[in-house]
């Protein structure tokens, strides 16, 4: 006993150490994309505040009824020669003194959740304002000036930014968890969310749907690019000129995205043939980090394999499932085409 | 089981009381308490099994075991199977058996019902899984949210079965419930007041009347979501005029108390065994009970809790949150009370106790997350995380699990006449509580790291990687404990130390029959002059409430002359009937007439049944 004595501060302190690492290392952003501890905007301190009073009181009263419990179960252990203890019924004050004592508490939580409720609630009016579509399992994005993108959604820093919330087919949740909470996109109604980037938070932030929503759900991520205001104002009017093909490759792929019925599905803006709002719109594709609504990196080789099997990235796709070029063997493309077709939409920028 | 039926049949039966036709027939509270028992056990397996396979496929990043496909079909299965086939059901078992015992009766109200009850139960359980060999098995999660559920988001037959399946469960719930509820206003021993009722039984009674007030609120919705998708009656779709909010409202109007239906008889067991083994009476039971049933009430005010991100606009999410916080007072007022039952004990800590104190201690936790997206802002980053996920385990497993399991090493000597082995029910224990935490611990983690729930895969990269790998070598461990648990079952049943009586110097009446009870349970029904009247009768000098001088001991019947109830094959024909109808119209409404019309022969063979012995005494 005496032993335990001596190591039990150190030990303590070890214990704790292995007990806050996780919890320090869910705090870095660069290592957990999706972390909800990592604010980057005012909302999502506002939360993070919150959060911080709760889980203190949460994590005190953790300790003091968990330690009594135990303490009560090594104090009163049975010994060889206990008789029958003392027949104890209850006791009025105490009963008292634990519905109090619990209810304060909770008011201390109550309080300051309310006031955070409605601090983040409305949409400010100066918000610069973007419609939110989602489908499974991908997410569209149209601008205040009609420009439209999907699954990389750039804002500029210098503003409040809103948005409206709306699908096209089931349930979906629009989370950046670094930015700000969840808000659900549910068929018949528009719902609203916003946000203010902090100062100097220009960067990528990973986001994620976060309900329940069909076969890829787990596939349906989304980044959201914080521009500064000169490049958000550069990519924006990218958005209504992309280049035109340069390779002769890349014009091959030009027809081939005609011939082979993508423009059925997808937009890209210059091109009067592609018009099709089925999948995403394609104009700008070239400049995107990421495909498939950010499940992979969007590179030549990735490319190449979404558009030989995208069944295989993301079960249960529309473009896998309604094409013909992936419905009827007849129509299959040969991997030159595919070659081409890549390298048209890599030169989207 | 088949030691365990031995046992039983011997006590006091005539030999026509065993084999399989016994069982099938039979209307006996015990009986039927181990055949939901034992069916719940065998699906608690089954979602367990599921569970497993979940766990590997998430252990490590873009894993390749399960095809997202195969995934949604599990994680649905693996909630509705531990929600409606084990947990409730085993919830049942325990009421079945000690309900009667413990207020004295020598069965429930209405025998053949509660047979019916477990039949159907069984058909239902094995309907909605019949669905993994029909095309399918219900994938659009347990809550099943409209409109992914919808003919065209959900095309076959799976959502079918999830609703036909969860009728028929309901009515067998519903039915059971109302049964419970009868028997114990009705048929408690002479002198037991409702404040001298055992704290399980007042918890079963609570759990009964949440089960009869909620149940119709599923069956609702669940009528709504047949009519929409063989009718196309819109309830649910925007375009037309209905919501699929609606389905939301309804559904966690019944969800939310359903989560007290699966925790409060783990509530109710704890209650007993903790005094039990601290040699003293519960601490503050008018407290205990009134918290629970302001529990029940305040159950149903706190549905939207589970809508936070649906757009219900400031004012109602402030309040659902405010009444979601006010129902931690009275949990926080029996957490308080247990654990004062313990100070000044003499604490024997076998295995039933050290379930229980794992309980007290888990649920603590499932309680403070609870609190923590309790707040609306808080659950904008929570809800539909792992940390929801960590949250509702400490609840259901940590909580009901440990409760329900605690129960079964402290009641089994009294259904079987055996003891269950210590050595192995301790290092069981062990293994739960530590396999559990290494299970859900870290899913708190990897939530407040984003991740989502109901995924089948994440990347390289996602900082989620260690904790899953952590989480399934926790499933692991929980495995190897419920093997264990298995082992010892066997074993105790075969060559289990013989219990007597009384073997842990226990407190209520059930405790003052043989080992296993006989049929007729009471040869004498008692009077009871307190809480603890088994207690009481061992150590009157202690008592608190005394019978008065004048009492007279109650005088034992002749066995030969109690008339219990005619065993009867007609619940298990009226059960079979509605189940079959239910299936039958997946395949095509026109045949369920079949399912019908024997139900109808059930029905009317049950009315003309003599339900006692025939001749009069
Ligand atoms: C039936 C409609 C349809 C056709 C035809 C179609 N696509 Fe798609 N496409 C989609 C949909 C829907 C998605 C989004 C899939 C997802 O992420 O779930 C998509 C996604 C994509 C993406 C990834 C977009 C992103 O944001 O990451 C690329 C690239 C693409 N399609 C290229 C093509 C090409 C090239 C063709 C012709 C060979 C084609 N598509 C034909 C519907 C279609
Ligand atoms: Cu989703
Ligand atoms: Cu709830």
């Amino acid at each position: 006993m005496a032993n335990l004595k001596n190591i039990r501060p150190k030990a303590l302190l070890g214990l704790l150490a292995i007990a806050l690492l996780p919890i320090l290392a869910a705090c870095s952003s660069t290592d957990n994309p999706l972390t909800t501890i990592s604010p980057k905007s005012d909302v999502a301190d506002d939360i993070q505040q919150l959060y911080k009073i709760i889980f203190v009181i949460a994590m005190v009263v953790f300790i003091v009824v968990e330690t009594l419990l135990l303490y009560a179960v090594i104090k009163f252990r049975r010994r060889p020669n206990d008789g029958i203890p003392k027949q104890v019924h209850g006791n009025t004050v105490m009963e008292i003194t634990w519905t109090i004592i619990p209810a304060l508490i909770l008011v201390a939580i109550a309080v300051p959740t309310w006031i955070t409720i409605f601090e983040i609630d409305d949409v400010p009016d100066d918000a610069y304002m973007i419609e939110i579509v989602g489908h499974q399992w991908w997410w569209e994005a149209t601008y205040p000036d009609g420009q439209v993108t999907a699954n990389e959604i750039h804002v500029p820093s210098d503003r409040t930014i809103g948005f409206t919330l709306d699908t096209a087919d089931v349930l979906h949740s629009f989370w950046i968890p670094q930015l700000f909470g969840k808000q659900d996109l549910i068929p018949g109604r528009t719902n609203t969310l916003w946000f203010t980037p902090n100062p100097g938070t220009e960067g990528r932030y990973l986001g994620q749907c976060v309900e329940f929503c069909g076969a890829s759900h787990a596939n349906m991520r989304l980044e959201m690019i914080v521009d500064s205001p000169a490049d958000f104002a550069a990519w924006t009017s990218g958005l209504e000129s992309p280049a035109p093909a340069a390779t002769a490759l890349a014009a091959t792929g030009y027809d081939l995205f005609a011939s082979k019925g993508c423009v059925a599905c997808h937009t890209i803006s210059g091109r009067n043939d592609a018009i099709g709002i089925i999948g995403p719109n394609l104009s700008l594709f070239g400049s995107r980090l990421t495909l498939g609504s950010a499940t992979l990196d969007n590179n030549t080789v990735n490319l190449t394999a979404w558009l030989q099997d995208p069944e295989d990235i993301k079960p249960g796709n529309i473009m896998s499932k309604s094409a013909p070029i992936y419905n009827n063997p007849g129509l299959a493309m040969a991997d030159t085409e595919i070659d081409a077709l890549v390298a048209y939409l890599q030169s989207l920028k | 089981m088949a030691s365990a039926v031995g046992a039983i049949g011997a006590a006091g039966a005539a030999p026509s009381e065993s084999g399989v036709w016994s069982w099938i027939t039979t209307v006996d509270h015990k009986r039927i308490g181990v055949l939901y028992g034992v069916s719940a056990i065998l699906f608690f397996l089954l979602g367990g099994s599921e569970a497993f396979l979940i766990r590997m496929q998430l252990a490590s990043a873009d894993a390749d075991l399960i095809s997202s496909g195969v995934f949604s079909q599990l994680f649905t299965m693996h909630a509705l199977t531990m929600v409606f086939l084990a947990i409730m059901p085993l919830g049942a078992a325990f009421f079945n058996f000690l309900i009667p015992l413990q207020i004295g009766a020598r069965d429930v109200a209405f025998p053949r019902l509660n047979a019916l009850s477990y039949w159907l139960f069984l058909f239902g359980a094995i309907l909605l899984n019949s669905s993994f060999v029909f095309g399918g098995a219900p994938d659009a999660g347990w809550f099943a949210y409209a409109n992914l559920t919808s003919t065209t988001y959900s095309p076959g037959d799976s959502m079918d079965f999830f609703t036909l399946g969860l009728l028929v469960l309901g009515v067998s719930s519903l039915a059971a419930a109302l049964n419970f509820v009868v028997t114990i206003l009705n048929m408690r021993a002479p002198g037991m007041t409702l404040m001298r009722m055992p704290v399980f039984t007042w918890m079963a009674l609570i759990v009964s009347f949440l089960l009869v007030f909620a149940l119709p609120i599923l069956t609702v919705g669940l009528v709504e979501l047949l009519l929409w998708r063989f009718f196309d009656m819109p309830f649910f779709s925007a375009e037309f005029g209905g919501d699929p909010l609606l389905w939301q409202h309804v559904f966690w109007l019944f969800g939310h108390p359903e989560v007290y239906i699966l925790i409060l008889p783990a509530m109710g067991i704890v209650s007993e065994i903790l005094p039990t083994f601290s040699k003293k009476p519960l601490f503050g039971y008018t407290a205990v009970v009134f918290a629970g049933v302001a529990i029940a009430f305040m159950g149903f005010a706190v549905w939207a809790h589970h809508m936070f991100t649906v757009g219900l606009g400031p004012v109602a999410i402030a309040a659902f949150s405010a009444s979601t916080m006010l129902i931690a007072v009275p949990t926080g007022i029996k957490i308080f009370n247990w654990i004062f039952t313990l100070w000044g004990g003499s604490l024997d800590l076998r295995t039933p106790m050290l379930f229980s104190l794992g309980f007290v201690s888990l649920f603590i936790i499932g309680g403070l997350s609870g609190v923590m997206h309790a707040s609306p802002p808080l659950d904008r980053q929570q809800q539909d995380t792992y940390f929801i996920v960590a949250h509702l385990h400490y609840v259901l497993f940590g909580g009901s699990i440990m409760g329900l399991m605690a129960g079964i090493y402290f009641w089994f000597p009294k259904l079987t006449g055996r003891m269950m082995g210590e050595g192995l029910g301790v290092i069981h224990f062990w293994l739960m509580f530590i396999g559990m935490n290494v299970t859900f611990g870290p899913m708190h983690l990897v939530g407040i790291m984003g991740m989502p729930r109901r995924i089948y895969t994440y990347s390289e990269g996602s900082g989620w990687e260690f904790m899953n790998q952590l989480e399934s070598v926790g499933a692991i461990i929980l495995a190897i404990g419920l093997i264990i648990f298995a082992v010892n079952i066997f074993r105790s049943l075969r060559s289990g130390e013989v219990a007597g009586d009384d073997p842990w110097d226990a407190r209520t009446l059930e405790w003052s029959i043989s080992s296993p009870p006989p049929v007729y349970n009471f040869d004498a029904i008692p009077v009871v002059y307190s809480k603890e009247p088994f207690w009481d009768q061992k150590h009157p000098e202690l008592a608190h409430d005394k019978p008065p001088a004048d009492a007279v001991a109650p005088v034992a019947e002749d066995p030969a002359s109690i008339h219990m109830p005619n065993p009867s094959y007609w619940p298990i024909i009226v059960a079979f009937g509605a189940s079959l109808m239910a299936g039958l119209v997946i395949v095509n409404p026109y045949l369920a007439f079949i399912g019908g019309a024997i139900t109808m022969m059930g029905v009317y063979g049950w009315i003309f049944e003599p339900a006692g012995p025939e001749e009069h005494h």
